[in-house]
């Protein structure tokens, strides 16, 4: 071969790699806009006020984030309102709802390697139900009797009764699945020094009272649904950071120390104007209500509640004590839970009247009979002292109420307690009214509050209908969908005719998050979903 | 050494008898961390399970003779909301608030006393004025406040130091300045007056007409027994010091012994509270005791017996 004709060849095939070259160049230029990349590793960082009692999930009274991320459940609740197979792929319910048999997901590991099969299942659930272990989360079994391994991925759940909330309980990290060989291998450390389960994140270290570290599960390939990411998650770490202070998790957020922290009703305006923060909103699971004490003289008389009823003004409240951040609910379950029912509004609400309401009081003996601008019966004023928390907004919260309330013509006496005093002293009855919250995601919590059974407890309001206790011992055994929503629709409605209870609102939980993370959605309960996130390079400063 | 001796063994009593004190508020204080562990849906018997597992459902006393037998043997129990035994908390908290302790008192020396000592001798002067205004000024301000101005100042616009957490000495900067300018404040307005006191004694004017250097009169002679009352007041303070690092290690999120106390405050921790209020009354009296071992070695006149 002559050097000519090689120098040819070689022109030749450097034309080629050249345009082979500028082609590739070409296409990562065009990707770049179209598609922003994905940004893997690094660390998310969250806050939390208080050190959860224990990883171990059956020994705590509260699950949070960091047990969802260490723990996958076998039922999850999506963004569309409904519960979904996760590690249960699917379920029959059989024996009238006695039984459930759970369709396992193959191919699960736990953290440590053990396999995660029916076996586990069965472990979990003795185990949270198990007397000697007085576990805070037993409840949530219900009428627990016993778990059935039918083979190594089908497994099934025998109850006592019917238990129609179960599904809902399956979704909470209460029934999570943890690794059985863990727990028998850390005993009594396992929850606070080792922590296993199926989740996307592994537990690594807690020090107490300062910080939890999880890293990354490399071997995660089953996220829920409705992630885009069907792999393991984008960041390397995420750490959560024992903050108690509000003012300084705030700070905190706005000076990228942090961050996920969730934003309190007051603070909401001033996050939103700044620029690397991103506030996002959910309706919660909660009711702020106020709660009278149905046993206790002059209250107990249900033509004063009802004239209390018909003076608050909900959409006052939300807007002076709360920016705006709830949305007015008189329905004693939340506008984000199954079983709330907008229909009752126009149909057994009592709407705001203070002329129908002086008339209520009226009836009840109480008129303003010496012209001092306050009702009175025997020459005694009525009064209504409400007991409420000490925290943020509860007191701004009491103002407004007792602003509205005094223009019938009640006295109203505030008094502020810390929660634990408060709740402390509903059991013996001697007080006149609260106002409280609670979040639930079902609408069987209802029997906690307002059955006989609970006067003593968590009846706070003591009331006692014979016709709503039975109704509430019906729902919970009725598995139908449909037919358990027309029971809790007909017991929502008497009780909002009673008013033991005055809902006022349901909650609107905000959350800031650092604009740099993307990806990041909160679910229809208010949770925070990060299999999607992942943090962009923060352009240099 | 006699009276060290009789001194070290009355802290027994004493803490025998906070213990017993203790003991009883907690119970007699409303709530309890039984329902606080039962969850929101209590059931009765989820109540008695955990009664009986924690030994909640006997009777006081028997509770309490547990308690000090145990805690004779230096087990200060288990803590109920945190599943940990309690020693294991403090010794995880300890170090976290002596270190914000130390800080923050030597701050406050280093800055009170010298301050105090120019404000006296130049007493007057625009030092003094300045000094006395500054001094008015931190002890009227609430250290949380402070500790959130420097937050904001330090961390959030000039991004010097970070704005809370714990583990390097950066992060102990903001939280000492917060904690140690009210009592710096105080230490120089005591110091000023004892000195003030002193200078104008006979034995000062005797040094003065020896000749000797005003600096040797002021630093040898005039200090030395301007201290005594300093040294008290140091020794008052450490208890206002540990109060105030419960509140700045809430807001500088410490994970110190304050914040460990007003969590089990919250959470009815029984335990925690105990083993964290017996730790405190004897660090106290330690720091009592400590002052007192320090009148000797300042004034002659003062001795053991």
């Amino acid at each position: 071969m002559s050097t000519k004709v090689a120098g040819k060849w070689l022109a030749l095939v450097l034309a080629m790699v050249m345009v082979l070259l500028a082609g590739c160049a070409r296409k990562t230029e065009e990707a770049k806009p179209t598609e922003p990349e994905i940004v893997k590793g690094g660390t998310l960082r969250i806050t939390y006020s208080s050190d959860p009692t224990s990883l171990d999930v059956h020994l705590t009274p509260s699950v949070g984030l960091v047990h969802s991320l260490i723990y996958d459940t076998l039922v999850v609740f999506g963004p569309d309102r409904q519960y979904h197979g996760h590690l249960a792929e699917s379920w029959e319910v059989g024996a009238g709802g006695r039984e459930i048999t759970f369709y396992l997901r193959k191919g699960v590991t736990f953290h440590d390697g053990t396999e995660f099969d029916a076996e586990a299942v069965k472990f979990n659930f003795d185990r949270l139900a198990n007397p000697d272990l007085a576990s805070p989360g037993a409840t949530w079994l219900g009428p627990y009797e016993r778990t059935e391994v039918i083979d190594k991925y089908t497994v099934k759940v025998i109850f006592k009764e019917p238990y129609s909330p179960f599904l809902y309980s399956l979704s909470t990290e209460f029934l999570a699945i943890q690794s059985p060989a863990a727990i028998q291998k850390y005993g009594d450390d396992y929850g606070q020094k080792a922590a296993v389960g199926t989740g996307p994140f592994m537990f690594e270290a807690w020090e107490a009272g300062d910080r939890i570290t999880l890293v990354r599960n490399p071997n995660y390939k089953w996220p829920p649904f409705w992630y885009e990411n069907k792999g393991p998650a984008y960041f390397e770490k995420v750490i959560f950071y024992n903050m108690p202070d509000e003012m300084t998790r705030l700070l905190a957020l706005e000076n990228a120390e942090i961050d996920i922290v969730g934003i309190p009703t007051h603070a909401v305006e001033d996050m939103k104007a700044k620029p690397n923060v991103e506030v996002y909103e959910a309706e919660t699971s909660s009711v702020v209500y106020l709660g009278i004490n149905s046993s206790k003289a002059p209250w107990s008389d249900a033509r004063l509640r009802q004239a209390v009823a018909h003076i608050v003004d909900r959409e006052e409240i939300v807007n002076v004590a709360l920016n705006g951040m709830g949305v007015p609910n008189p329905t004693p379950i939340s506008t984000a839970v199954f079983g709330y029912e907008p229909s009752l509004i126009e149909e057994v609400v009592y709407p705001r009247d203070i002329e129908r309401a002086k008339t209520l009081l009226a009836e009840a003996g109480y008129r303003d009979t010496d012209g001092d601008g306050w009702v009175d019966k025997d020459g005694k004023p009525l009064v209504l002292e409400i007991m409420t928390y000490n925290s943020d907004p509860y007191p701004r919260l009491a103002e407004v109420v007792r602003e509205q309330i005094i223009k019938a013509g009640i006295k109203v006496k505030i008094k502020t307690l810390e929660s634990a005093t408060l709740l402390a002293a509903t059991p013996k009855g001697e007080h006149d009214a609260i106002l409280i919250a609670y979040g639930w995601s079902d609408p069987d919590i209802l029997y906690y509050f307002f059955h006989s059974s609970r006067l003593d407890r968590t009846n706070r309001v003591h009331y006692v209908n014979p016709q709503v206790d039975q109704l509430l011992e019906k729902a919970r055994t009725v598995v139908d969908a449909d037919e358990r929503f027309a029971i809790y629709r007909q017991i929502q409605s008497i009780i909002i005719r009673d008013a033991p209870w005055i809902p006022l609102y349901t909650p609107i939980a905000c959350t800031g998050v650092r604009a740099e993370v993307k990806g990041f959605k909160l679910g229809p309960r208010g949770a925070y979903w990060l299999h999607d996130a992942y943090k962009e390079v923060p352009a240099t400063k | 050494m006699r009276y060290l001796g009789t001194r070290i063994l009355s802290m027994i009593p004493v803490g025998l008898a906070i213990t017993l004190v203790v003991f009883l508020i907690l119970r007699l204080a409303p709530g309890d961390p039984v329902l606080l562990l039962a969850g929101p849906r209590p059931t009765p018997e989820l109540i008695e399970r955990i009664e009986r597992k924690w030994g909640f459902d006997r009777p006081l006393h028997e509770q309490f003779f547990r308690y000090v037998s145990h805690l004779i043997r230096g087990d200060l129990g288990y803590s109920v909301m945190q599943r940990r035994p309690v020693t294991e908390l403090i010794a995880l908290s300890l170090p976290v608030t002596l270190e914000l302790g130390l800080a923050g008192i030597g701050l406050a020396i280093a800055i009170g006393i010298p301050a105090g000592v120019v404000s006296a001798v130049r007493s007057g002067s625009w030092v003094d004025q300045l000094a006395m205004f500054a001094s008015i000024a931190g002890i009227s301000i609430p250290g949380f406040w402070l500790g959130l101005m420097l937050i904001y100042a330090f961390a959030v616009r000039l991004k010097w130091l970070p704005s809370s957490g714990y583990g390097t000495l950066q992060h102990l900067v903001l939280p000492a300045v917060a904690l140690g300018t009210s009592s710096a404040a105080l230490l120089s307005r005591v110091m000023r007056s004892s000195m003030l006191d002193v200078i104008r004694r006979d034995y000062i004017r005797t040094a003065r007409a020896k000749g000797l250097a005003e600096r040797v009169v002021i630093y040898k002679h005039a200090l030395k027994n301007a201290m005594l009352p300093v040294v008290t007041i140091l020794g008052l303070n450490l208890g206002y010091m540990l109060a105030g690092s419960v509140v700045l290690e809430n807001v500088f999120a410490r994970p110190g012994m304050g914040r460990l106390l007003i969590n089990g405050i919250l959470q009815r921790d029984y335990p925690v509270v105990q083993g964290m209020l017996l730790m405190l009354a004897l660090s106290v009296m330690l720091a009592n005791l400590l002052a007192d071992i320090t009148y000797v070695f300042l004034d002659p006149k003062i001795r053991f017996d």
